[in-house]
């Protein structure tokens, strides 16, 4: 055996791979080569030590600074989730007043056939009540006051429902969170 | 009475933020050790520490008790150092950062210094490059398989074993240097 396989036999004892074969050629080597011999003793002492070094302290102060960072997350997580809930809620609420706006186009021309049409009528016939008002509020058409008014209160009554409903989702959800949390 | 692993991770899932703490004091320093070792105490090895128990926390949702708790942390502290020293620049290696680490202590309780014989390996693993310390760390220290590394560090397993082959004659030879220093 020369000192290049003995080399590659003493690598595969540390792997427990040698059979008794390779073990016993590997000995008779090792007892006629003090470079193998020596290589053989350091593998052995090397790796014996490496599994029985000693674990490592960390610093003082390791779990508080785990835990707060813990908590700056959730804080983070938690403003995110309500920024994101507040833009569904916006999106919401301006897509329920859009509605009110379209039913009360809608209501004024006495037909719902075009969605895009009704709601330009929503909004034409708010703004020429509002001038209308503004400009005849001596002389102005009670009707066309009566009916603008019923279709904005509905509006204001839908909105300020919607309005209550999600400070109130908020408000419980952030509660929640909070109560999770401690 | 003491709550087991299961039962902290349990009250963990639930809220309870003083369970996590008691995991976190059961197994920092066997994390702490895997970080240390795996980056070969060059990088921040705290830091790094804290993100595998964050990790670790984010994750509790995925733990399955069929493994043992420090099994699992291992684990996971292996990927997060690896995934560290993928994304860092070349490394220099510099025999200068090996000696210093004997002061690396910066708490009264560095009891890993103790010993010389252990500060003297510690200090030839780290000394290693990457590629030549990760896989003595993980098959000396965490007992993987080669199967286990290879698919760990995503290479094929003629290339581990050779690594580990030059990493354990190259580990010698910073040891003897090491030595070397220390006397003179």
């Amino acid at each position: 055996m020369n000192c290049q396989i003995s080399e590659a036999y003493i690598m595969q004892a540390l792997d427990g791979e040698l059979h008794d074969l390779e073990k016993a050629k590997l000995q008779k080597h090792l007892k006629e080569c003090e470079a193998c011999s020596r290589l053989y003793a350091d593998m052995n002492t090397i790796f014996d030590d490496i599994q029985s070094l000693p674990e490592i302290e960390p610093p003082t102060g390791f779990e508080i600074s785990i835990l707060s960072r813990i908590n700056a997350e959730e804080e983070r997580r938690l403003e995110k989730l309500n920024a994101t809930m507040m833009t569904i809620y916006g999106l919401l609420f301006g897509g329920i007043i859009g509605l009110c706006i379209y039913f009360y186009g809608a209501l004024r021309e006495k037909t719902a056939e075009d969605f895009w049409k009704m709601t330009v009528n929503g909004i034409v016939h708010t703004i020429s009540n509002l001038s209308g008002l503004y400009e005849n509020l001596n002389s102005f058409q009670m009707w066309s006051v009566n009916s603008w008014l019923s279709g904005m209160m509905n509006v204001l009554a839908f909105s300020i429902a919607v309005m209550v409903v999600t400070a109130l989702t908020l408000a419980g959800m952030t509660a929640m969170r909070r109560h999770e949390a401690e | 009475m003491e709550r087991t692993d299961v039962e902290l991770i349990a009250a963990t899932r639930d809220g309870d933020q003083d369970a996590f703490a008691e995991l976190v004091s059961r197994y920092k320093k066997l994390v702490y050790s895997v970080v240390f070792r795996m980056l070969g105490g060059k990088e921040d090895v705290n830091d790094a520490a804290q993100d595998v128990f964050l990790r670790i926390y984010r994750s509790l949702d995925r733990y399955s008790p069929e493994f043992k708790f420090s099994t699992w942390s291992v684990k996971i502290a292996t990927n997060l150092c690896l995934d560290i020293l993928r994304k860092k620049k070349p490394e220099q290696v510099d025999i200068d950062e090996v000696v210093s680490l004997a002061d690396h202590g910066d708490s009264p309780e560095s009891s890993y210094i103790k010993q010389e014989q252990s500060q003297l390996i510690q200090n030839a693993i780290n000394s290693l490059p990457d590629k030549y310390r990760v896989p003595i760390v993980l098959y000396h220290q965490q007992e993987l398989s080669y199967d286990e590394i290879a698919a760990a560090l995503g290479e094929p397993m003629s290339i581990v074993k050779n690594r580990l082959y030059r990493a354990r004659l190259l580990l010698r030879e910073k040891l003897a240097e090491c030595r070397k220093e220390g006397v003179l």
